[in-house]
């Protein structure tokens, strides 16, 4: 398993590059070049101050150098410094990725959680009530656009019903753990709710297919009640093919975080995202999404250790 | 009729016609895709008209959907917002969608290093989370229709190039593929002529559903404050403007979001219709 | 946790639960005996009628093959009996009596404690019909934890004695394997194995070896037959292939679209089939002493087509010797002679059929 694992980290270090690639292209693309900020910041500059600043930056030297540079400083951490508010973007990100990290996690397991018992009642109970009410949620909840479900669980839940609290981490002075959960629910209700849908669709035809297999036949013919033919002998093999799905679906957890983070003010990077895209902050756009293609890295990784745990044929290859 | 060698297309439309859900969903988009079309002509009220002594009105019998803070009709813009956020729908479903068959085509057929380049090219576009990319990419250009297309359709070709170079990779050995080789037929034509044809079932699939996820992008965008700039009106700025006035005035952000969720809920109906359509181990004889 | 405080020593070899040990069959009573068994499947086209009306009997230990062609109805008539068929298939009528009670009328649980426990089944691809994610050492404990109440340990000792006794080598460590680890014979060894773990009354042999190569299948057929010695079990061996069953059983029933043709002791099968079917079955075999470089001849026409019941003899339409009466009244089974019954209303004048054939 180590052995894997440390293949998959070799297959990762090209991809990597592809990515720094991309990530520079876009600094130099973005208008104004590098140092357009302090222009667009409405700052009064004259050409000398500008000299001196690029020459700060380092753009006054040739591309592939600035290239080289940046990874070197992107290797060992530095992303540079926030053009709005002068800290380092790596402090910044370090301070915002706690609340994001717990928003993707919660919804993450939340999701995973619903869309394997939906999933499951769904194939197993083919054509019932159930089936059509869970298909069409499924059809609901991948149609609908997150930050409008967002708008309208806020109304619902926060205006009408005053049942929940709609932004923010924590009420002002309030320090309570409920608390704060209760600021959790409908933020991570939004995040989770499109992979739910999505989830249980593809578990359950998956599990539909499995169901049909021989070697569940061979389950039954030992008399095990169903509970155990399921549970035990179908659904570990028809996750297989949901667990990878998952994974690439982790990285556009990292995208919806973005917009619910935005809809109910949780101090996250996703919001950050949106704040430093505001303000032409580049150095710190660039940060977060290079760690959100890294994110997205590991996640890939991690699904390719469950993969292996849950498949022992792909062990040995 | 009943035994006569059909054309694909028709032998499609055929199974497609049995596919109920898919049929009413694509009858829906039609006569949204219709109405929105012909805004000018159905509308009620110019879409930028204002009146200040009528702002805010729930909706009625002369205001179906309400008025805006501006005593703008909200159905009238919700029409023309729909040809924005439509038209930037299908364009970058198609730019995408062709994108992704050439690179797929491409890699597929050339096989070696091609292949191997540009598979690493679409893991790298695949691991970039793409709504940020989006947003920094929208936030480099004035906002237009054109240039929000583009962006989009830019950033959703990798689905489509992995399915369609699969589906080259196992034609490309084909006999039928062999012969018109060895009959001298060039790459591109048999690319064009002779491979993609019958790769063309997953293609228009993820074409359908690709129309579903750039209006749902194109909201999100315009909902940030990155979309087509108003006073144009696109259901994603539409929903922007409404935020404000959530509260008192609910029915300016239901019904926008209705109209996505009910044409990307129709499209993508009519996707898993295409798809069980197309699918050869379902059809029945 | 175990129901009867039974040691490993206990669980090994042939021992059988109190309640039907092979004793009671003394009466003469028969095992298994299904009577007018009827099996539909629902389709888009209507009905398939896979089953139509099929009566045999098996007594304690004995021994029976069941040979048709795929679609025979063969498989779907056993899988019925145990209530495992897909979901569009339903059994119509008919009954079952095993061990004086009818399986097809047990409630869910009851028929749990059958399947595995009293009547084991071993299917035709060993490939796909062992879970590929779990090990072989939990396939196999999981019935005698189940119906013997054994504790993981016992069980697992159990499991090793098992495959032991299947022929598998380094029993104990190759508990641990998973079925992809193992060779295409080694796998079907293991599903009879698990077959066996709870000592039926009865094992159904579904084609266990159509999937196989040719030297592992006689291997499988060795091991088989040796185990039915040791043992004792009766086995209904399901098969297209009449020339595996010679020897391994004591009598066939041939069926064609979901009716039984003729069911004979099988020497009396070989020596002197009474059905035209049987008889071109029975042709279309290799022989070793017989002409070689020769086509084996076939049996003309195509399968029936089940979506619609025939009103005559179902094979009426492939029929040589095919006579107007046999397109319009289905035959019933009519005894030849002894345990011998036919359902051809010719079957009187198939050894002139036949020399007539033979000289034009």
């Amino acid at each position: 398993m180590t052995a894997y694992i440390g293949r998959r980290l070799l297959q990762m270090i090209p991809l990597m590059f592809g990515i720094s690639l991309v990530l520079f292209a876009l600094i130099q693309a973005a208008p104004g070049g590098p140092e357009g900020a302090l222009l667009q910041g409405g700052r009064m500059v004259d050409a000398r101050m500008l000299d001196a600043y690029r020459h700060r930056l380092g753009v006054d030297k040739p591309v592939p150098e600035q290239y080289v540079r940046w990874l070197g400083a992107a290797l060992s951490g530095h992303l540079g410094v926030s053009y709005s508010s002068s800290q380092p973007v790596s402090k910044m990100i370090l301070e915002r990725l706690p609340a994001t990290l717990e928003l993707m996690g919660v919804s993450f397991l939340l999701a995973a959680l619903a869309a394997i018992a939906l999933g499951i009642f769904s194939a197993v109970k083919q054509y019932s009530a159930f089936d059509f009410l869970g298909t069409g949620f499924s059809f609901l909840g991948i149609a609908m656009p997150v930050f409008w479900f967002a708008l309208i669980l806020q109304m619902v839940f926060g205006v009408w019903l005053k049942w929940l609290p709609i932004s923010g981490t924590h009420t002002v002075g309030a320090t309570s753990f409920s608390d704060h959960m209760e600021h959790l629910v409908l933020p991570a209700a939004v995040l989770s709710l499109r992979y739910i849908a999505g989830w249980s669709r593809y578990l359950r035809s998956s599990l539909l297919g499995v169901l049909r297999a021989d070697y569940v036949r061979t389950a039954r013919a030992k008399g095990l009640p169903e509970r155990v033919v399921v549970g035990v002998h179908a659904v570990r093999n028809a996750l297989i093919p949901v667990v990878s799905v998952m994974a690439l679906n982790l990285a556009d957890l990292f995208s919806g975080a973005v917009i619910t983070e935005t809809v109910f003010a949780w101090p996250g990077i996703g919001r950050m995202f949106v704040q430093a895209m505001l303000a032409r902050d580049y150095p710190l756009l660039m940060g977060i999404l290079l760690l959100g293609s890294v994110m997205v890295l590991i996640f890939n990784l991690v699904a390719d250790v469950v993969y292996a745990a849950l498949d022992p044929r792909i062990r040995y290859d | 009729m009943t035994d006569e060698p059909r054309s694909p297309a028709a032998e499609i439309w055929r199974q497609l016609r049995r596919h109920k859900p898919a049929m009413v969903s694509l009858v829906v988009f039609l006569v949204i895709a219709a109405a929105c079309l012909a805004a000018p002509v159905i509308a009620p009220y110019p879409f930028d008209a204002i009146n200040l002594t009528g702002i805010r009105q729930a909706p009625s019998l002369h205001h179906l959907m309400g008025t805006d803070d501006l005593g703008r009709d909200l159905f009238t813009r919700v029409l023309y917002g729909g040809r924005i956020s439509i038209l930037i729908g299908i364009l970058s479903a198609v730019l995408g969608t062709g994108l992704g068959t050439l690179v797929g085509a491409l890699a597929g057929y050339y096989g070696g290093r091609i292949d191997s380049l540009l598979m690493r090219v679409t893991d790298v576009a695949y691991a970039i989370p793409a709504l940020p990319l989006l947003i920094v990419l929208a936030s480099y250009t004035q906002a237009g229709v054109g240039s929000m297309a583009v962006i989009i359709g830019l950033l959703s070709w990798m689905g489509t190039a992995r399915v369609v170079r699969g589906e080259v990779l196992s034609l490309r050995s084909a006999v039928f593929v062999e012969a018109a080789r060895a009959l001298g037929a060039s790459s591109g034509r048999i690319i064009g002529r002779h491979i993609l044809p019958n790769a063309v079932g997953p293609i228009v699939v993820g074409a359908t559903l690709a129309v579903g996820n750039a209006i749902i992008v194109e909201s999100s965008l315009s909902f940030l404050g990155l979309g087509v700039q108003p006073p144009i009106p696109t259901w994603g700025n539409l929903l922007q403007d409404a935020t404000s006035t959530m509260a008192t005035n609910p029915w300016l952000t239901i019904f926008p979001g209705l109209a996505i969720l009910v044409v990307v809920l129709a499209v993508n109906f009519l996707g898993d219709g295409l798809q069980d359509a197309l699918d050869p181990t379902g059809r029945s004889t | 946790m175990t129901g009867s405080r039974s040691g490993p020593d206990a669980t090994r070899g042939p021992a059988r639960p109190d309640d039907s040990p092979p004793a009671a069959s003394d009466d003469g009573r028969p095992l298994l005996e299904v009577r007018d068994l009827v099996v539909r499947f629902d389709s888009d086209a209507g009905p398939i009628h896979a089953v139509n009306g099929v009566s045999w009997s098996l007594a304690p230990g004995g021994s029976m093959a069941v040979v048709g062609e795929s679609g025979s109805g063969k498989t779907v008539g056993m899988l019925s009996l145990l209530g495992l068929l897909p979901n569009t298939g339903r059994v119509e009528g008919g009954e079952a009596v095993f061990e004086g009670r009818d399986l097809l009328r047990l409630s869910p649980a009851e028929m749990r404690e059958v399947r595995g426990g009293k009547i084991a089944m071993v299917f035709q691809d060993p490939m796909t019909s062992l879970n590929p994610v779990l090990s072989v050492g939990y396939q196999l404990t999981e019935g005698l934890r189940r119906h013997r109440g054994l504790s993981r340990r016992q069980a697992r000792a159990r499991a090793a004695e098992l495959l032991d006794l299947v022929g598998i080598p380094d029993p104990h460590a190759r508990l641990d394997d998973y079925p992809h680890e193992m060779s295409g014979g080694q796998r079907q060894r293991v599903m009879i194995a698990m077959a066996l773990s709870c000592d039926p009354s009865l094992l159904v042999a579904d084609e266990p070896t159509t999937a196989l190569d040719v030297t592992i299948q006689a291997q499988i057929v060795e091991l088989v037959k040796r185990l039915r010695t040791e043992l004792g079990m009766a086995i209904v061996w399901i098969t297209h292939d009449l020339s595996v069953v010679a020897g391994l059983v004591d009598r066939v029933a041939v069926m064609y679209a979901g009716m039984l043709l003729e069911e004979a002791p099988v020497t009396a099968l070989y020596a002197h089939p009474r059905h035209p079917y049987t008889i071109g079955l029975l042709r279309s075999m290799p022989t070793l002493d017989g002409p070689t470089h020769t086509r084996l001849p076939s049996i003309e026409g195509a399968p029936p087509d089940l979506r619609t019941r025939p009103t005559g003899c179902p094979f009426a339409p492939r029929c040589p010797w095919v006579v107007d009466p046999c397109r319009v009244e289905r035959p019933s089974l009519e005894v030849v002679s002894g345990e011998h019954r036919s359902a051809c209303r010719r079957w009187r004048e198939l050894d002139a059929l036949e020399a007539m054939e033979a000289s034009p």
